[in-house]
């Protein structure tokens, strides 16, 4: 039977094929901008599968849903802080306060998790607006924009340095 | 530094309190006397917070940090203080057989939304 750090390191894995892919997207400003958002939420998505993984848990259970990033994110994001200094600062805490809200954003982008038909707007499939008019992802401004967003570029490094260290190293 | 798993439950807490106003109380989980005796076993922290939202118990797993002086692996479990009521009610709805522990107060120095 696979270990959990089998599990672990291959989700973290995928994250960091997914932010390589959205950094490609990225390069050229031609693709819509729904496809980088995509494999930024899939990358969010594994990588809180990976962080999910352990005692008690069956990692193959994990792989159905999308709704597993507006609470692990923020938690994954704090544990940095608190290794990244002896002293923490609390003049970050509006960091974690915003990441949640961004980690919250990003979990929307799945087509599954619409906020009970609330946000039905996501990065895959087309959906239907309040108006009754047909939207498509393809032509839809997200408003979501890492770089200029409050803490966006805090989640960014959070995510590399989470999926690089868990490549790196197993849990115990 | 002290590096036992007392100590460094104590000081991920603080940390915790002074990265986020939100957290209420940090409540440390145990596992059978046996297991806690076991150095691999991980600290285990319940994170009562205003700001994360209800939808179950999901525990976050971290290995061990040494660079940072966290030399052993650790769980996070956030819940909303509702979620909190429910189990201490019936603690049962722990996984692992894991069980509520000692409180660790939020510091003075760690401020309060």
């Amino acid at each position: 039977m696979s270990s959990h750090d089998e599990w672990r390191i291959a989700f973290a894995k995928q994250a960091l094929a997914d932010l390589l892919a959205r950094e490609k997207l990225l390069e050229h400003p031609e693709v819509p901008d729904c496809q980088q958002l995509h494999f930024l939420q899939m990358a969010c998505e594994k990588l809180c599968k990976a962080y999910l993984c352990g005692q008690g848990v069956d990692p193959q259970t994990l792989q159905s849903s999308h709704a597993y990033i507006s609470r692990p994110l923020p938690i994954i994001a704090r544990q940095q802080f608190a290794q990244e200094a002896r002293k923490v600062h609390p003049d970050r805490s509006w960091v974690i306060k915003a990441v949640r809200s961004l980690a919250r954003k990003i979990e929307l982008l799945a087509p599954a998790v619409n906020d009970a038909g609330r946000q039905p707007a996501n990065c895959e499939y087309p959906w239907a607006g309040p108006d009754g008019k047909v939207r498509a992802p393809a032509e839809h401004n997200f408003g979501l924009d890492l770089l200029h967003e409050k803490a966006g570029r805090h989640l960014l490094k959070v995510l590399y340095m989470a999926a690089e260290e868990l490549t790196a190293a197993p849990l115990a | 530094m002290n590096r036992t798993k007392e100590a460094i439950a104590q000081r991920l807490a603080e940390a915790h309190y002074a990265i986020e106003p939100g957290i209420e109380l940090i409540i440390q989980l145990l596992a059978s006397p046996e297991r806690e005796a076991d150095p691999k076993e991980t600290i285990k922290l319940l994170e009562v917070n205003n700001d994360t939202t209800a939808d179950g118990i999901h525990p976050v797993f971290f290995g061990p940090h040494a660079a940072s002086g966290i030399v052993y692996p650790s769980v996070i479990i956030e819940v909303t203080p509702d979620e909190y009521e429910q189990i201490q009610r019936d603690s049962a709805k722990l996984p692992n057989g894991w069980r509520l522990g000692h409180e660790w107060a939020r510091p003075a120095s760690a401020g309060h939304q």
